[in-house]
Protein backbone atom coordinates (compact mmCIF):
# COMPACT_ATOMS: atom_id res chain seq x y z
CA UNK A 1 0.00 0.00 0.00
CA UNK A 2 1.28 3.63 -0.52
CA UNK A 3 2.81 5.67 1.59
CA UNK A 4 0.36 8.43 2.61
CA UNK A 5 2.90 11.14 2.83
CA UNK A 6 5.27 10.09 0.15
CA UNK A 7 5.15 13.43 -1.01
CA UNK A 8 7.49 14.53 1.13
CA UNK A 9 10.05 12.88 -0.65
CA UNK A 10 8.82 14.02 -4.32
CA UNK A 11 11.13 16.95 -4.43
CA UNK A 12 9.69 18.19 -7.67
CA UNK A 13 5.68 17.54 -7.03
CA UNK A 14 2.74 18.66 -5.24
CA UNK A 15 -0.21 16.79 -4.10
CA UNK A 16 -1.93 19.26 -6.06
CA UNK A 17 -0.27 18.15 -9.19
CA UNK A 18 -1.57 14.58 -8.66
CA UNK A 19 -5.13 15.67 -7.99
CA UNK A 20 -4.70 17.11 -11.88
CA UNK A 21 -3.20 13.91 -12.74
CA UNK A 22 -5.58 11.46 -11.34
CA UNK A 23 -8.60 14.21 -12.52
CA UNK A 24 -6.99 13.94 -16.02
CA UNK A 25 -7.09 9.77 -15.41
CA UNK A 26 -10.78 10.10 -14.89
CA UNK A 27 -11.41 11.56 -17.88
CA UNK A 28 -9.22 9.34 -20.21
CA UNK A 29 -10.48 6.21 -18.52
CA UNK A 30 -14.46 7.67 -19.24
CA UNK A 31 -13.24 7.67 -22.53
CA UNK A 32 -11.90 4.54 -23.14
CA UNK A 33 -15.01 3.23 -21.07
CA UNK A 34 -13.38 1.21 -18.83
CA UNK A 35 -14.02 -0.73 -15.97
CA UNK A 36 -14.42 0.77 -12.43
CA UNK A 37 -11.89 -0.86 -11.04
CA UNK A 38 -9.05 -0.28 -13.71
CA UNK A 39 -9.22 3.08 -12.52
CA UNK A 40 -8.90 2.34 -8.73
CA UNK A 41 -5.70 -0.05 -9.58
CA UNK A 42 -4.34 2.72 -11.50
CA UNK A 43 -4.31 5.56 -9.01
CA UNK A 44 -3.27 2.47 -7.00
CA UNK A 45 0.42 1.63 -8.98
CA UNK A 46 0.03 5.64 -9.45
CA UNK A 47 0.57 5.80 -5.51
CA UNK A 48 2.66 3.04 -5.00
CA UNK A 49 5.09 4.14 -7.75
CA UNK A 50 5.14 7.86 -6.07
CA UNK A 51 5.84 6.19 -2.69
CA UNK A 52 9.43 4.44 -3.49
CA UNK A 53 10.73 6.92 -6.47
CA UNK A 54 11.50 10.54 -6.96
CA UNK A 55 10.62 11.32 -10.04
CA UNK A 56 10.61 15.21 -12.52
CA UNK A 57 7.31 16.66 -13.19
CA UNK A 58 7.79 15.89 -16.52
CA UNK A 59 7.38 12.12 -15.90
CA UNK A 60 4.38 12.08 -13.82
CA UNK A 61 1.87 12.08 -16.69
CA UNK A 62 4.23 9.50 -17.88
CA UNK A 63 3.02 7.23 -14.54
CA UNK A 64 -0.40 7.86 -14.72
CA UNK A 65 -0.54 6.95 -18.72
CA UNK A 66 1.87 3.83 -18.05
CA UNK A 67 -0.47 3.12 -15.01
CA UNK A 68 -3.57 2.81 -16.90
CA UNK A 69 -2.37 1.03 -19.69
CA UNK A 70 -0.64 -2.02 -16.88
CA UNK A 71 -3.99 -2.05 -15.03
CA UNK A 72 -6.42 -1.95 -17.99
CA UNK A 73 -4.34 -5.27 -19.20
CA UNK A 74 -4.88 -6.08 -15.57
CA UNK A 75 -8.65 -5.84 -15.74
CA UNK A 76 -10.19 -5.13 -18.65
CA UNK A 77 -11.39 -7.66 -20.92
CA UNK A 78 -10.27 -5.71 -24.25
CA UNK A 79 -7.83 -3.63 -23.15
CA UNK A 80 -7.51 -0.51 -25.27
CA UNK A 81 -4.51 0.00 -27.76
CA UNK A 82 -0.92 1.15 -26.71
CA UNK A 83 -1.36 3.71 -30.03
CA UNK A 84 -4.29 5.05 -27.88
CA UNK A 85 -2.68 6.01 -24.77
CA UNK A 86 -0.02 7.59 -26.73
CA UNK A 87 -2.74 9.45 -28.49
CA UNK A 88 -4.23 10.84 -25.18
CA UNK A 89 -0.82 11.50 -24.00
CA UNK A 90 -0.71 14.05 -27.00
CA UNK A 91 2.23 12.31 -28.41
CA UNK A 92 4.17 13.40 -25.47
CA UNK A 93 5.47 10.02 -24.90
CA UNK A 94 6.83 7.35 -27.27
CA UNK A 95 5.73 3.85 -27.41
CA UNK A 96 9.24 2.72 -27.00
CA UNK A 97 9.28 5.59 -23.53
CA UNK A 98 5.91 3.94 -22.35
CA UNK A 99 7.03 0.10 -22.86
CA UNK A 100 10.01 1.06 -20.73
CA UNK A 101 7.88 2.90 -18.16
CA UNK A 102 5.59 -0.14 -17.92
CA UNK A 103 8.50 -2.29 -17.19
CA UNK A 104 10.12 0.10 -14.60
CA UNK A 105 6.54 0.78 -12.73
CA UNK A 106 6.46 -3.46 -12.82
CA UNK A 107 9.08 -3.80 -11.21
CA UNK A 108 8.86 -1.13 -8.75
CA UNK A 109 5.26 -2.21 -7.46
CA UNK A 110 7.36 -6.01 -7.64
CA UNK A 111 4.16 -7.22 -10.17
CA UNK A 112 1.67 -7.20 -7.34
CA UNK A 113 -1.24 -5.95 -9.23
CA UNK A 114 -3.90 -7.56 -6.23
CA UNK A 115 -5.37 -4.64 -5.17
CA UNK A 116 -8.47 -4.69 -2.73
CA UNK A 117 -10.33 -2.48 -4.70
CA UNK A 118 -12.89 -0.25 -2.58
CA UNK A 119 -15.38 -1.50 -5.77
CA UNK A 120 -14.88 -5.35 -4.28
CA UNK A 121 -16.20 -3.75 -1.00
CA UNK A 122 -18.94 -1.80 -2.55
CA UNK A 123 -20.64 -4.62 -4.41
CA UNK A 124 -20.69 -6.86 -1.02
CA UNK A 125 -22.10 -3.59 1.26
CA UNK A 126 -24.79 -2.98 -1.62
CA UNK A 127 -26.52 -6.25 -0.63
CA UNK A 128 -27.62 -4.61 2.54
CA UNK A 129 -29.79 -2.19 0.06
CA UNK A 130 -30.60 -5.14 -2.13
CA UNK A 131 -28.30 -3.42 -4.36
CA UNK A 132 -30.38 -0.07 -4.97
CA UNK A 133 -29.32 1.59 -8.12
CA UNK A 134 -29.44 5.10 -6.49
CA UNK A 135 -27.61 4.92 -3.47
CA UNK A 136 -25.02 2.71 -5.51
CA UNK A 137 -24.02 5.46 -7.71
CA UNK A 138 -24.07 7.97 -5.37
CA UNK A 139 -21.71 5.88 -3.27
CA UNK A 140 -19.64 5.44 -6.29
CA UNK A 141 -19.39 9.15 -6.57
CA UNK A 142 -18.16 9.56 -2.73
CA UNK A 143 -15.66 6.76 -3.08
CA UNK A 144 -14.01 8.08 -6.37
CA UNK A 145 -13.25 11.30 -4.68
CA UNK A 146 -10.52 9.34 -2.27
CA UNK A 147 -8.95 9.33 -5.48
CA UNK A 148 -8.81 12.67 -6.31
CA UNK A 149 -8.28 13.95 -2.64
CA UNK A 150 -5.18 12.73 -1.27
CA UNK A 151 -6.14 12.76 2.12
CA UNK A 152 -7.71 9.30 1.89
CA UNK A 153 -4.52 7.71 1.04
CA UNK A 154 -3.99 6.77 4.76
CA UNK A 155 -7.46 4.77 5.15
CA UNK A 156 -8.20 1.30 3.84
CA UNK A 157 -10.53 0.74 0.63
CA UNK A 158 -12.70 -1.12 2.67
CA UNK A 159 -13.39 1.81 5.04
CA UNK A 160 -13.90 4.24 2.06
CA UNK A 161 -16.39 2.10 0.40
CA UNK A 162 -18.39 1.76 4.04
CA UNK A 163 -18.14 5.51 4.26
CA UNK A 164 -19.30 6.33 1.06
CA UNK A 165 -22.48 4.03 1.41
CA UNK A 166 -22.94 5.36 4.74
CA UNK A 167 -23.00 9.18 3.28
CA UNK A 168 -24.68 7.79 0.22
CA UNK A 169 -27.83 6.34 2.21
CA UNK A 170 -27.77 9.46 4.29
CA UNK A 171 -28.05 11.49 1.34
CA UNK A 172 -30.75 9.17 -0.25
CA UNK A 173 -32.54 8.80 2.84
CA UNK A 174 -33.66 12.00 3.70
CA UNK A 175 -36.37 12.88 1.28
CA UNK A 176 -39.80 13.33 3.64
CA UNK A 177 -37.66 13.33 6.94
CA UNK A 178 -35.40 16.63 6.15
CA UNK A 179 -38.22 19.15 5.69
CA UNK A 180 -39.24 18.38 9.18
CA UNK A 181 -36.78 17.29 11.42
CA UNK A 182 -33.92 17.81 9.65
CA UNK A 183 -33.97 21.82 8.75
CA UNK A 184 -35.04 22.25 12.44
CA UNK A 185 -33.28 21.04 14.57
CA UNK A 186 -30.13 23.95 14.95
CA UNK A 187 -27.89 21.74 17.30
CA UNK A 188 -24.68 19.98 15.40
CA UNK A 189 -25.60 17.21 12.92
CA UNK A 190 -23.68 13.91 13.25
CA UNK A 191 -21.31 13.62 10.50
CA UNK B 1 -23.23 -0.49 10.17
CA UNK B 2 -24.71 -3.27 8.09
CA UNK B 3 -22.19 -5.52 5.95
CA UNK B 4 -19.10 -3.79 6.28
CA UNK B 5 -18.17 -5.03 9.02
CA UNK B 6 -17.52 -0.90 10.84
CA UNK B 7 -19.12 1.02 13.32
CA UNK B 8 -20.15 4.26 12.23
CA UNK B 9 -17.45 5.61 14.86
CA UNK B 10 -14.94 3.73 12.76
CA UNK B 11 -16.03 5.61 9.25
CA UNK B 12 -16.47 8.87 11.08
CA UNK B 13 -13.41 10.43 9.92
CA UNK B 14 -13.85 9.41 6.32
CA UNK B 15 -17.17 10.75 5.63
CA UNK B 16 -16.10 13.63 7.24
CA UNK B 17 -13.44 13.88 4.89
CA UNK B 18 -15.94 13.65 1.60
CA UNK B 19 -18.43 15.82 3.54
CA UNK B 20 -15.32 18.54 3.61
CA UNK B 21 -14.21 17.54 -0.39
CA UNK B 22 -17.89 18.42 -1.22
CA UNK B 23 -18.75 21.45 0.82
CA UNK B 24 -16.34 23.26 -1.31
CA UNK B 25 -17.15 26.78 -3.38
CA UNK B 26 -15.40 25.77 -6.05
CA UNK B 27 -14.85 22.88 -8.57
CA UNK B 28 -11.66 21.16 -7.77
CA UNK B 29 -11.79 18.53 -10.17
CA UNK B 30 -13.37 19.34 -13.24
CA UNK B 31 -13.38 16.44 -15.40
CA UNK B 32 -14.09 14.35 -12.09
CA UNK B 33 -17.43 16.40 -11.69
CA UNK B 34 -18.34 16.55 -15.13
CA UNK B 35 -18.59 12.01 -15.24
CA UNK B 36 -20.54 11.84 -12.61
CA UNK B 37 -22.81 15.12 -13.95
CA UNK B 38 -24.32 12.97 -16.67
CA UNK B 39 -27.13 11.09 -17.10
CA UNK B 40 -25.44 7.68 -17.36
CA UNK B 41 -24.37 8.57 -13.85
CA UNK B 42 -27.87 10.03 -12.63
CA UNK B 43 -26.35 13.25 -12.14
CA UNK B 44 -24.94 12.46 -9.15
CA UNK B 45 -22.39 15.14 -8.52
CA UNK B 46 -25.13 17.69 -9.13
CA UNK B 47 -27.14 15.57 -6.54
CA UNK B 48 -24.73 15.75 -4.19
CA UNK B 49 -23.60 19.03 -4.42
CA UNK B 50 -27.42 20.47 -3.95
CA UNK B 51 -27.72 18.31 -0.65
CA UNK B 52 -23.98 19.55 0.65
CA UNK B 53 -25.79 23.43 -0.04
CA UNK B 54 -28.79 22.18 1.84
CA UNK B 55 -27.18 20.42 4.60
CA UNK B 56 -24.01 22.23 5.40
CA UNK B 57 -22.65 25.64 5.29
CA UNK B 58 -18.61 25.57 4.08
CA UNK B 59 -18.15 27.70 7.52
CA UNK B 60 -19.76 24.79 9.56
CA UNK B 61 -17.85 22.40 7.48
CA UNK B 62 -14.26 24.47 8.14
CA UNK B 63 -15.27 24.55 12.22
CA UNK B 64 -16.00 20.76 12.28
CA UNK B 65 -12.58 20.21 10.30
CA UNK B 66 -10.83 22.23 12.48
CA UNK B 67 -11.87 20.68 15.57
CA UNK B 68 -11.40 17.31 14.36
CA UNK B 69 -8.08 18.18 13.35
CA UNK B 70 -6.99 19.69 16.35
CA UNK B 71 -7.96 17.05 18.46
CA UNK B 72 -6.40 13.95 16.73
CA UNK B 73 -3.92 15.95 15.84
CA UNK B 74 -3.01 14.55 12.14
CA UNK B 75 -1.00 15.76 9.76
CA UNK B 76 -4.06 17.35 7.20
CA UNK B 77 -3.74 20.85 8.33
CA UNK B 78 -1.40 21.65 5.66
CA UNK B 79 -4.51 20.79 3.29
CA UNK B 80 -7.38 22.70 4.51
CA UNK B 81 -6.99 25.58 2.43
CA UNK B 82 -7.30 24.43 -1.97
CA UNK B 83 -4.92 25.91 -4.00
CA UNK B 84 -6.80 28.26 -6.59
CA UNK B 85 -4.66 27.76 -9.57
CA UNK B 86 -6.54 23.95 -9.24
CA UNK B 87 -10.16 25.28 -10.63
CA UNK B 88 -10.65 24.13 -14.04
CA UNK B 89 -10.83 26.85 -16.88
CA UNK B 90 -13.67 26.78 -19.63
CA UNK B 91 -16.21 24.37 -20.31
CA UNK B 92 -16.44 23.96 -23.67
CA UNK B 93 -13.22 22.23 -23.99
CA UNK B 94 -14.87 19.02 -23.08
CA UNK B 95 -18.03 19.84 -25.12
CA UNK B 96 -18.00 18.27 -28.16
CA UNK B 97 -15.43 15.24 -27.20
CA UNK B 98 -17.46 12.35 -25.23
CA UNK B 99 -21.33 11.52 -25.74
CA UNK B 100 -20.19 11.07 -21.72
CA UNK B 101 -20.27 14.67 -20.91
CA UNK B 102 -22.51 16.46 -23.96
CA UNK B 103 -25.53 13.77 -23.74
CA UNK B 104 -27.35 15.99 -22.11
CA UNK B 105 -27.04 19.67 -22.31
CA UNK B 106 -29.73 20.65 -19.27
CA UNK B 107 -26.65 19.34 -16.80
CA UNK B 108 -24.44 21.70 -17.90
CA UNK B 109 -26.98 24.61 -18.00
CA UNK B 110 -27.95 23.28 -14.17
CA UNK B 111 -23.99 23.30 -13.30
CA UNK B 112 -23.80 27.33 -14.37
CA UNK B 113 -27.24 28.06 -12.42
CA UNK B 114 -25.66 26.43 -9.66
CA UNK B 115 -22.37 28.35 -9.82
CA UNK B 116 -24.23 31.63 -10.43
CA UNK B 117 -25.79 30.68 -7.01
CA UNK B 118 -22.35 30.34 -5.48
CA UNK B 119 -21.66 33.72 -6.24
CA UNK B 120 -25.03 35.40 -4.72
CA UNK B 121 -24.24 33.19 -1.52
Amino acid sequence: MPNPSYMKQQINLEWRMRGILVDWLIEVHAKFRLLPETLFLCVNLVDRFLSSRPIGMEKLQLVGVTALLVASKYEEVMAPNIDNFIYVADGGYTEHEILKAERYLLHIVGFDLSYPNPMNFLRRISKADDYDIHTRTIAKYLIEISLVDDRFLKYTPSIIAAAGMYLSRRMMDRGPWVSSSSSQSNGRRPI
Amino acid sequence: MHYSGYSTLEIRPVVRLMIDYLARKEILHDAFFKKYAAKKYMKASIIVREWIRTEYSEEEITAVMTETLTATKTQEVDFQEPEQENIPEEEEDYEDEDENYNSDDDDFMYADELESREVDA
